[in-house]
């Protein structure tokens, strides 16, 4: 194997994979400098990312060809550097409410159009249950429909919190509520289960990935 | 702290009340040793005032001066006692004052005389001998307690340690012995989840002239499992000549990319990645960069991550928008990425399908997307990659190390159900034991 760049990077590489793995023992030095580089070197690129992809390409370059209307957005940049001064401080809120307005508004919209209609109608939908041509009812999909419906109102009660006090009492929820409630618990128990098995899988799978690299890369060393 | 006995035979309340301190109602404010000087020769006003007007005839060497009517009729008052704070209608009422019998002028009485020491209580906490021998009996439990809790923290954390070094090379044990041998004969995927299916149907339908948009939007942590998950397609688009563009979100994300088509396309001599292909960079601005690339992609990336202009290159020349391309593929690892993707930029694509590549922890959180019709077809975690393959009838990746992730589940899972009944034998009789000195 000649010297080159890729055998550099590799034996880098496999080096900050094994300093990695060296947490197994414990925290230790060389973990921290694996942690520390992969910091330094991350921010470092984001910053060269940012000059490069972002202020040279969609400022520098648009008002090297004439195009102003950039200056709207520089400018609103600009005004947020004076959070690091107290006395200019209050001039970065104009691009902090424009930031903020902006980004919730098109976030909330998203979540209402994209998720909440969305998986509302889904739901809805779930229960067109006629065979093939019309002749029937598709039982089984039926009953799978009914479920998931089950489901989703049982999970949906297990979250609401509020309840009715009577004089000198405690606040209950209603009884039907709380039928739905323990019923949503086990649909939540599931989930998270499902969840778990998941990032299990993807863990495993990260460790298989980074196995399988080093096997191969020493196996390379050693022909 | 210092404890005084009490005679429980008495009366408590005699014994625990201060007996040598006045109430602050008989004893006038800021007397006493701590009062300063100035202040308590102001302390009594009226023996001062008497002063005063005995001292008057001592004056009498001094002849009053002639005063002209004006000013005399300035001080029409005769000289009062005050009687109160804050009345200022009669004027200052000290003779001497040169504000004496102006009318409206602020009084000059001794503030101090209107305002209550506060209530002082004894520092001392007076118990019985009864309580000082809890007292004692608690501080030695207490001791005891931790003393053993120290001991107890030193085992724990090493047996911690011990089985979590067991644990790991159990782990990696099973791992490395399967890549080694490669020989564990575990069943490959026989039954093709419905998502992939579709997947594969709408890759398969990609031609050589529409060009597909990758959101490469992972972490580079997660990118072994996804570079495993999304090989098979990848390659699939590669041999059909289908031109791709990709952009990222994350600031890894399009250069791992970029690095993967490369060395994916090594292997097909006739995929120019350099024609074929159009590295979109960075798309900053999150949901907000997600809808402005929906609603105006040439508007939003106006030139390529080489800084040449992205639209007028081969691939891209006839994008005008993003339903213009025949399919979004999003390669994430995390749900609410995914969920962005299909919130944002989903209604603007039309008829154009949107898959999902992603990581097997957030497949549940993006079940409800497929089921609803928003996303057309995903490929979660290795396990799907490998059917994947299997349907396009190649080897990758995620199927030669199949197997591998089979025996690393069957290793957790023995270790989990090992564990848990180890769990369930050693704690019992600790429990139990705590149970029985409550009672």
């Amino acid at each position: 194997m000649n010297l080159d760049a890729n055998l550099i990077w590799t034996i880098v590489s496999l080096v900050l994979t094994l300093c990695i793995f060296s947490y197994l023992l414990g925290d230790n030095i060389l973990f921290r400098i694996a942690c520390a580089i992969l910091i330094g070197v991350a921010s470092g690129y984001l910053f060269v990312l940012i000059i490069y992809q972002v202020i040279i390409s969609k400022i520098v370059v648009p008002l090297a060809q004439g195009s102003f209307i950039v200056l709207v957005p520089l400018l609103l940049s600009g005004l947020l550097l004076t959070k690091f001064s107290p006395k200019l401080a209050h001039l970065g809120n104009i691009s902090l409410a424009y930031l903020v307005g902006a980004g919730a508004a098109i976030a909330i919209g998203g979540a209402l159009l994209g998720t909440l209609f969305t998986q509302v109608r889904g739901a809805v939908n779930a229960f067109t249950v006629t065979e093939a041509g019309g002749s029937g009812i598709n039982v089984p999909i039926l009953l799978e429909s009914a479920f998931f419906l089950l489901g989703t109102i049982a999970t949906l009660a297990y979250f609401n919190f509020s309840a009715r006090s009577k004089d000198g009492q405690p606040a209950k929820r209603t009884p039907l509520v709380n039928l739905f409630a323990t019923i949503g618990q086990f649909f939540i128990a599931v989930t998270l289960g499902a969840v778990f098995a998941g990032v299990l899988t993807s863990t495993i799978t990260a460790l298989i990935e980074r196995s399988d690299y080093i096997i191969r890369t020493i196996s390379g060393f050693f022909g | 702290m210092d404890f005084q006995t009490i005679d429980p035979t008495k009366d408590i309340a005699s014994q625990v009340m201060p007996q040598n301190e006045p109430a602050a109602s008989d004893k006038p404010p800021f007397s006493g040793r701590d009062m300063m000087n100035w202040i308590s020769k102001d302390q009594q006003p009226e023996a001062a005032l008497e002063k005063a007007e005995e001292a008057a005839p001592e004056d009498e060497s001094i002849e009053p001066a002639a005063l002209p009517p004006w000013l005399q009729a300035l001080r029409p008052n005769k000289l009062k006692r005050s009687t109160g704070a804050g009345k200022t209608g009669s004027g200052d009422e000290n003779p001497k004052s040169p504000l004496a019998g102006i009318e409206g002028a602020l009084s000059g009485d001794a503030l101090h005389q209107f305002y209550t020491r506060p209530q002082i209580y004894a520092n001392t906490l007076k118990i019985t001998p009864e309580q000082e021998n809890h007292l004692q009996r608690l501080q030695n439990i207490a001791g005891e307690a931790r003393w053993e809790a120290q001991e107890n923290g030193t085992k724990k954390a090493t047996g911690g340690r011990l089985l979590r070094i067991i644990t790991s090379l159990l782990m990696i044990g099973g791992v490395l012995f399967s890549i080694l041998t490669n020989k564990v004969p575990l069943a490959s995927p026989t039954l093709y989840p419905q998502p992939v299916v579709q997947t594969y149907d709408i890759v398969s339908a990609q031609v050589s002239d529409k060009p597909v948009l990758i959101a490469a939007d992972f972490d580079a942590s997660l990118f072994g499992e996804l570079r495993w998950s999304s090989e098979a397609v990848l390659k699939q688009l590669i041999a059909q000549d289908v031109p791709i563009a990709y952009l990222s979100t994350t600031q890894a994300g399009s250069t791992l990319m970029q690095q993967t088509l490369t060395d994916l396309a090594t292997g097909s001599s006739e995929y120019k990645i350099a024609v074929r292909t159009v590295n979109l960079g960075y798309l900053a601005g999150g949901t907000v960069g997600l809808q402005a690339l929906a609603t105006d992609p040439r508007g939003t990336i106006s030139v390529d991550a080489n800084r040449k202009s992205a639209w007028e290159e081969t691939p891209l020349q006839n994008v005008e928008k993003i339903s213009n391309f025949g399919a979004l593929i999003v390669i994430t690892e995390n749900a609410d990425t995914a969920r962005y993707w299909i919130e944002q930029v989903k209604p603007s694509l039309g008829n154009t399908p949107l898959l999902v590549i992603i990581s097997a922890q957030s497949a549940p959180m993006l079940q409800p997307y497929y089921d609803s019709g928003q996303v057309n077809g995903y490929i979660a975690g290795q396990s799907d990659g490998a059917a994947y393959e299997k349907l396009g009838g190649t080897d990758g990746s995620a199927s030669t190390h199949f197997s591998t992730l089979q025996v690393s589940l069957l290793v957790v899972a023995i270790l989990i159900f090992v564990g848990g009944m180890i769990s369930l034998i050693v704690r019992t009789p600790s429990h139990e034991s705590t149970g029985q000195e409550k009672k």
